[in-house]
């Protein structure tokens, strides 16, 4: 398996450059469920060919694709394989654990491609299309289209997860029909007992009793038994893997899926679509280890398409911009969900908070504007549907009686007091990294080696932070505050308008709370606590929309965040990683919109730092250089 | 992920902990001993920690799981013939925990770990045997286990972790009621009075075998 996402990873990533952005939707089969799009072209534009073959992680890549096709001293582009044109990884997951993957790329020279990947194995033509069959791959060539497929669908011996059904099933698994009488087997091995057994064969495949039994039936060995199945189920997967690609290149892709533009935007260099979930997860349930009834299995699948139907499609689109890696995300929603997540996700940020972010002072923060109300309204009945088809037991529909368990928790909760009292909206934020001195114990010997407990006071980076939230129940916030009070001993207490923890046993750093206009505020700094007294800031209309513009905001200063973190106590590695961030490290942002007709929309940009000519380059050389650090601390241990 | 890396190394630094281990040791070769771990110095972390609870999969055990286990050790030992006047101070707002017993014969003590290790199945890597106490009254000899099998293989201790380590320090208080003819530790200190040895070393050079415990002291 490593060898094969080996083989696919390399493939792909030398097959990735391409500049045809119209095609998009051109070489995927309409079945795919999840298509992974490269344009070498728009990359290449970016970080030349020349270029990314001066970069040590880029060649140490390319080395081991060629290790593994048996060459050696190759180049990246002596491999017959068109750099700038289009790359695609398709997946297509199929129930009973069987995934076919695929990848597709344009030649430029067939010949080379041939001679490298083609070598192991007799060179067939069918219906048009020249291929070759050798470890379970299938490499077929049609004019300059060059497509790899590969199906996975773990034998039975090796297999994680497997179905047995009520209705007493052959293990066919264990004989060759050949030699044996399937009731033979039957009547040998109770059934009760024989998917239990099956499993333990899978997970340690050596002698059971009942295999000693069938062995002296069979007069096969278990693993000859085992190379029989083996190689019928290897058999029909490749099979199954060749006609696929040998249809798909016959037929010119002819049934290509027609990808939504709003799911790929031709521009971005790199492109991710996942068709529906639903068969995304049950491949990864059936790949799940476990034994399960065929029928429990159905009814899984059911609660997994219940679960899931309302998610349409997700996308992801990356750009390499001039300062910046972009990523937007996309996720259609329908039905239920989509109305729900909008009333949800599409709540405002209390205006007053606004004027009470640092905003020239945040080394990192999160803020969200959700509706308290319509997550609990929302909540049970999403519950519900996740539960509609549990399978039952002993003849007790589980699923309708988890619904009505769902029902007695709502009518017990009430929405209206829990969302008066969290509206929803929120900011949590660091606002600076200080050193404190912290208190401890230690001790101090006389001469006679007699130790008493002395206090000692040592320095811990502690951050200064920021967490407010709205509310409308300012009578149970103080309750609150109150109890926090009357439990804390008197080290919680109240001055003023503002509660406070004083630094000490409890607490290494001042820690205040209080609450006005409507807002719960806790925070760690007599700075903050006037900025708050005095009324906030009047931040700019730009500053409030960097908030309120979205649903949600996560927004880390990578340069100030590596400034604060103090080397001395680090050890050597850490520092020399701190020292290259200090350098290097650029911002992180994550945001997401609110939701516009039925399209859940994010974007997580990485900033660049420093003379780069693009962000690809960039990162390529920034991974160059934690390559070559990691190497050099290495050596340095050895 | 560097960037998760950097909040946590900045937040996580500092910490680490003292062990002493106090064993008094009368000529007739009973005595007390004292256990004391102060985590006091870690206690923003362990404060931290205690608010989750699991990280990485391990649970964390809160205040009431802890003292039912050192209740179920500590009972575990009191059965032990020749252990005595078991006590426990259990500070959890400093995280120093000291235990302490007497003992009939250094070898109640060899019994009672023992007892503990068996009970729960503790399959000690280091030790090569369980007498990590001996005290020979005609020949007036003490000797404290130091003797670990195997050095650590710090390759595989995570850099934090060896950090950690790197800041912790154990200190062993022996007295006697005789005077301190030789130690074989050079490490140790002997107290002007002759009747105390000390000890004090770096927890990561025991476990990279720099420093040994190992020490046999013969009085007068």
């Amino acid at each position: 398996m490593k060898s094969l996402i080996l083989t696919i990873t390399v493939v792909l990533s030398i097959a990735c450059w391409s500049n045809i952005a119209a095609q998009n939707t051109v070489m995927t089969p309409e079945s795919a469920d999840m298509i992974f799009t490269l344009r070498g072209g728009k990359l290449l534009e970016k970080v030349s060919l020349q270029e990314m073959k001066e970069i040590d992680a880029v060649n140490n890549i390319f080395a081991q694709m060629v290790r593994a096709s048996g060459e050696s001293g190759r180049k990246i582009d002596e491999l017959g394989i068109n750099l700038y044109a289009n790359a695609q990884l398709f997946m297509s997951f199929k129930e009973e654990g069987t995934m076919l993957m695929g990848t597709t790329f344009e030649l430029d020279d067939v010949k080379v491609f041939k001679s490298i990947f083609m070598k192991d194995a007799e060179i067939k033509n069918e219906l048009g299309v020249e291929y070759s069959i050798s470890d379970g791959y299938t490499r077929a060539i049609k004019g300059n289209q060059g497509l790899i497929t590969y199906a996975v669908i773990t034998p039975s011996y090796e297999k994680e997860s497997f179905y047995y059904d009520e209705t007493p099933i052959a293990p066919e698994y264990y004989y060759d029909e050949n030699t044996l009488l399937e009731e033979d087997i039957v009547e040998t091995i109770p059934y009760e007992e024989e998917a239990a057994e099956q499993m333990e064969i899978i997970e340690d495949s050596i002698n059971l009793e009942y295999l000693k039994e069938i062995e002296s039936i069979e007069e096969l060995s278990y693993y000859e038994q085992l190379e029989i199945e083996e190689t019928v189920q290897i058999d029909e997967i490749t099979n199954y893997s060749k006609n696929y690609a040998l249809e798909l290149l016959a037929n010119n892709f002819s049934t290509a899926t027609s990808l939504d533009s709003k799911m790929v935007d031709p521009k971005a260099d790199f492109s991710l679509v996942i068709n529906g979930s639903s068969s995304l997860f049950k491949y990864m349930m059936n790949s799940t280890p476990g034994t399960y009834k065929s029928s429990t299995v159905k009814q899984l699948e059911a609660m997994m398409d219940d679960m899931y139907a309302d998610f349409k499609w997700m996308s992801l689109n990356g750009f390499y911009d001039k300062d910046e890696l972009r990523v937007e995300s996309n996720a259609k929603l329908g039905g239920d969900m989509s109305e729900w997540c909008a009333e949800m996700m599409n709540a405002e940020v209390n205006s007053e908070m606004l004027k009470y972010i640092p905003y020239n002072d945040q080394i990192a923060f999160v803020s969200g504007a959700y509706d308290t109300k319509s997550i609990l309204n929302g909540y049970y009945g999403y519950l519900k549907k996740m539960v509609k088809s549990l399978p039952s037991e002993e003849g007790i529909d589980v699923g309708e009686v988890s619904s009505i368990i769902i029902d007695f928790v709502d009518l017990f909760l009430d929405e209206n007091a829990i969302s008066q009292l969290i509206k929803g909206d929120f900011y949590a934020g660091i606002t600076d990294i200080n050193t404190y001195d912290v208190e401890y114990t230690t001790y101090e010997y006389d001469e006679e080696w007699n130790y008493k407990e002395i206090t000692g006071i040592k320095q811990e980076v502690l951050p200064d932070f920021l967490i407010m939230f709205s509310s409308e129940d300012e009578k149970n916030i103080n309750n609150f505050f109150r109890l926090a009070e009357i439990s804390s001993n008197g080290e919680f207490k109240k001055e003023n308008n503002y509660y406070k923890l004083a630094a000490g046993k409890e607490s290494p750093i001042d820690i205040y709370a209080m609450q006005k206009e409507g807002i719960v505020f806790i925070f760690s700094s007599q700075v903050v606590l006037d900025f708050i007294q005095n009324g906030g800031g009047s931040p700019s209309s730009k500053q409030k929309s960097s908030i309120t513009d979205y649903s949600s905001v996560m927004r880390i200063n990578g340069e100030e965040l590596a400034n604060k973190v103090p080397l001395e106590d680090l050890p050597t590695d850490a520092k020399s990683m701190v020292d290259f961030m200090r350098e290097t490290a650029g911002n992180i942002s994550f945001t997401q919109k609110k939701i516009m007709r039925d399209v859940l929309s994010s974007e997580v940009t990485l900033s660049t730092r420093g003379e780069h000519a693009n962000s690809l380059d960039y990162f390529l050389s920034t991974f160059n250089e934690l390559i070559n650090m990691n190497q050099s601390n290495n050596t340095l241990r050895n | 992920m560097k960037y998760l890396i950097l909040i946590i190394l900045a937040f996580s630094l500092s910490s680490c902990f003292e062990i002493i281990e106090e064993v008094n040791v009368n000529n007739d070769g009973s005595g007390a001993l004292s256990y004391t771990v102060n985590l006091s110095q870690s206690r923003t972390k362990i404060n931290s920690l205690m608010l989750l609870d699991s990280i990485k999969g391990q649970k964390i055990p809160d205040e009431n799981d802890l003292r039912i286990k050192i209740n179920e050790v500590l009972e575990l030992m009191e059965k032990t013939e020749g252990i005595t006047n078991l006590k426990q101070e259990l500070n959890f707002n400093d995280y120093i925990f000291k235990f302490s017993c007497d003992f009939a014969h250094t070898n109640a003590l060899n019994e009672a770990t023992r007892i503990v290790k068996s009970a729960y199945d503790i399959n000690d890597p280091y030790a090569n045997s369980d007498d990590h106490f001996t005290f020979d009254s005609s020949s007036k000899s003490f000797r404290r286990k130091g003797d670990y099998s195997d050095e650590a293989d710090l390759e595989k201790v995570k850099q934090q972790d060896l950090a950690l380590l790197k800041n912790a320090e154990f200190t062993g208080i022996y007295r006697f009621q005789s005077d301190i003819n030789s130690v074989s530790n050079t490490e140790t200190r002997i107290s002007p009075n002759k009747r105390a040895a000390m000890i004090k070393v770096n927890v990561l050079d025991l476990m990279t075998k720099k420093f040994t415990l190992e020490n046999i002291i013969t009085l007068n």
